[in-house]
């Protein structure tokens, strides 16, 4: 079996969303959704260190669909729309989505976007594709998520498009069913979390915590 | 004081419920392989069988009380009503949609 | 054909029979503004489906931070449609709350209300479908609900109990209409076609009477269990997320089933003054009967308010922090002057005005439970809403924006009531809305 397991090293992200703007050129993400969201930890705007001066540090949470064993929204899809996959993704089929936003409100880590309006591409993509053409365009009305990118996965690169990019290197993927892959050295080795562990759901997504945080330096008083 | 036409339409659509949920649960694979274009999950149109069920299970008091003409086509005109509303919706809806 | 049958109607039968017999410039005014309004509604829906959901005020739950989202900031992505889809299930569950008592319980005094509360019924249930309708995405795909509908979907549950509830309602209708319809054809010679086809050979013999109120029997006691499934399944669409603080509770089924027949006594009581009012029919539905539903209307209110105190505590007491900050958002956050004026005024006074006769030994007065009963249906739609939306705008990790319904919304779900009023007089003017075998008693 295949066991499709993302790993993030939080230590390593620097908050940069070269991860999530490489997601949404892979996939033609509209204007207005992200796929792959970067959360910083000191509150609600990008770059909010957390604490109180001069004790704050500065850490982020990448977070994107975490294709959970136990979803809550394949089980609440009055259509089925979501269904989770052998090798574990979890796959929003966007021709049989209805759009009534259960998933949105079943996904304890508000992961779907919904397409509010006819999706707009920026830049006009009429004029330059940037998208993967094994992606289709969705329509208004749906609602989408991270893929693990399955068009790469079926094409046997194990690699989707937010691991590439990573300048960080903080991104890893494969096979936790294969001994032999990264993600389950890394597993092995080193402490991991999940999120949101208590809710059952079984998660794909595992977090290296932080082991060291920017902190800023001191100023010598000379 | 109930009839045989009542009782066969009692059981006509407690079968057709119990079918409805039966090839619902027989065809349930919400973790089949996925590919594009995609595969359904249970058998297509469970859910319609199950919903005809329910509503000639209920005209069974319509067959009690009725001619079996009229008791007909009351319970073709609850049918094709009922069908009717999605096929308005979606028709009037996909054109106007983008 | 029916030997010895009169012809000639009593003044009681007449006064029941007015609506149809009578039409006064009022009606015509009266359905011409609904038409005005219905059309704008229209419009509006169809500004909805040319331009998407971004027309409402409804938002995806997290987006990325607002500068770079282009204004689509994160917000609820359900609001008004789904609360006016739980009000009106709510005003469904009096139609067989009050016909299913009057028939199993033999309450013969409440006969006059049952046909006004039957004919909510079956206005509400199509409603709420509506509300549905307008709140998805994809309405052009509503088929796949049939086609690929999973049960294990509590919105499946929903199709299926309100699929249910409805047929029931309408064969129910009809089996008790079927001999005031036979009998409208002698008293209404010019409609004489249309009553004899719709009544289907009725014969109005005792066997046959007596045939139709043996079905009807055994179909009230099939609905009761129907209408107490409708509103729980609605209620588990929320109740069983456990992702949402403030959704996740136990309590929930209860709750909203109750809450729907207080919603659905107070609309029915609403309607009979309203009735009795404008087509004098104060010797039927008399006060006596009035101040029964009032008095069935006070007793599940005191439920309800209990059921909502349960709720607030166990919330509060020592919630965990999810859960205190759905609660904070609502009493001294961005809803706090929507959640205490709902307590103080839109629950307090009904509460005092129902409950004053008990207390104060005081004559009961029709006037002002009407009234009470129209800010209690008010007040609970405003109570749906704040279930519905506060949770959604408070996930896990901290508040993600504001939801204000738009002018378009808010058209829209009140194209809903318009249309519902229209269907209610069309049946007012088509067929008894007192069961008139209620009034030769």
């Amino acid at each position: 079996m295949t066991k499709l397991t993302m790993i993030i090293d939080l230590s390593r992200c620097i908050g940069c969303w070269t991860c999530a703007v490489g997601c949404k050129a892979e996939n033609d993400e509209p204007i207005g959704i992200w796929w792959n969201r970067i959360l910083t930890n000191g509150g609600e705007e990008m770059d909010t260190p957390s604490g109180t001066y001069p004790d704050v540090s500065m850490s982020y949470m990448p977070i994107n669909c975490q294709h959970c064993d136990n979803a809550p929204c394949v089980k609440v899809c009055p259509v089925g729309a979501l269904r989770k996959r052998e090798d574990g993704i979890v796959f929003l089929d966007w021709d049989r989505c209805i759009g009534c936003r259960y998933c949105l409100i079943a996904c304890p880590y508000g992961i779907p976007s919904f397409n509010w309006k006819p999706p707009v591409q920026f830049p006009d993509t009429s004029q330059f594709k940037i998208g993967n053409p094994l992606v289709p365009v969705r329509p208004v009305g749906v609602a989408e998520k991270c893929t693990f990118c399955f068009q790469r996965v079926d094409a046997g690169n194990l690699t989707p498009a937010c691991i590439e990019v990573c300048p960080a290197g903080a991104r890893f993927f494969g096979d936790l069913d294969d001994p032999t892959s990264e993600v389950s050295q890394i597993i092995q080795t080193t402490p991991t979390i999940r999120l949101r562990e208590e809710l059952g759901t079984e998660p794909s997504v595992y977090y290296v915590p932080p082991r060291n945080t920017a902190r800023p330096q001191e100023v010598p008083s000379d | 004081m109930t009839s045989v036409k009542t009782l066969s339409v009692l059981l006509l659509g407690l079968l057709l419920m119990v079918t409805g949920v039966s090839l619902w649960v027989l065809g349930d694979s919400t973790s089949v392989v996925v590919s594009i274009p995609l595969a359904s999950t249970g058998v297509l149109w469970a859910p319609l069988i199950w919903i005809l069920g329910i509503i000639i299970t209920l005209s069974a008091a319509l067959a009690n009380t009725l001619p079996l003409k009229n008791y007909l086509t009351w319970l073709l005109l609850l049918v094709v009503g009922y069908l009717a509303i999605f096929v308005i919706v979606v028709s009037v809806t996909s054109v106007i949609l983008p | 054909m029916k030997k010895g049958y009169p012809t000639d109607m009593t003044a009681e039968e007449e006064s029941v029979l007015q609506p149809l017999l009578k039409t006064g410039k009022g009606f015509y005014a009266f359905v011409g503004v609904l038409l005005v309004l219905i059309g704008w509604f229209l419009y509006c829906w169809y500004t909805q489906l040319s331009q998407g959901l971004i027309v409402t005020g409804m938002r995806s739950i997290y987006n990325a931070p607002n500068y770079m989202a282009y204004g689509v900031a994160g917000g609820s992505p359900w609001g008004v449609y789904v609360t006016t889809f739980i009000f009106w299930i709510g005003i469904s569950h009096a139609g067989i709350a009050i016909s299913a008592s009057v028939r199993l319980m033999n309450l013969k005094k409440y006969k006059v209300v049952a046909r006004i509360a039957e004919v909510l019924t079956l206005v509400a249930l199509p409603m709420a479908g509506l509300s549905i309708v307008f709140d998805v995405g994809r309405p052009d795909r509503l088929f796949n609900l049939l086609e690929f509908g999973r049960f294990q979907a509590p919105m499946l549950w929903d199709l299926s109990a309100v699929t249910t509830y409805f047929m029931a309602t309408i064969i129910y209708l009809y089996l008790s209409l079927r001999g005031d319809i036979d009998e409208l054809a002698l008293r209404i010679p010019r409609r004489e076609w249309f009553y004899k086809r719709l009544a289907m050979h009725y014969e109005g013999t005792e066997t046959e009477k007596a045939r139709h109120t043996q079905t009807l029997w055994w179909l009230a006691i099939a609905i009761v269990p129907i209408m107490v499934t409708v509103h729980s399944v609605v209620s588990f669409v929320f109740g069983l997320m456990i992702a949402r603080a403030g959704w996740y509770s136990t309590i929930f089924a209860i709750y909203f089933v109750v809450g729907a027949i207080v919603s659905g006594v107070a609309a029915v009581y609403s309607l009979a003054w309203i009735f009795r009012s404008l087509y004098k029919w104060q010797s039927l539905i008399t006060d006596e009967v009035l101040k029964g539903i009032s008095w069935a209307l006070r007793n599940v209110l005191i439920i309800y308010i209990y059921l909502w105190i349960a709720e607030e505590l166990t919330t509060n007491y020592m919630g965990p922090s999810a859960e205190l900050r759905v609660s904070d958002f609502l009493w001294s956050g961005p809803y706090a002057p929507i959640f205490w004026p709902l307590a103080i005024i839109g629950f307090g006074i009904p509460a005092i005005i129902l409950f004053k006769p008990v207390f104060a030994r005081k004559a009961f007065n029709p006037k002002l439970t009407f009234i009470a009963s129209i800010i209690l249906n008010v007040a609970l739609w405003i109570k749906r809403f704040i279930i519905v939306v506060p949770s959604l705008l408070n996930p896990p990790l901290y508040q993600t924006g504001i939801y204000i319904p738009t002018v378009t919304e808010v058209s829209i779900i009140l194209g809903t009531f318009w249309m519902a009023a229209l269907l209610y007089v069309v049946f007012l003017k088509m067929f008894p809305i007192i069961e008139l075998d209620a009034v030769e008693a």
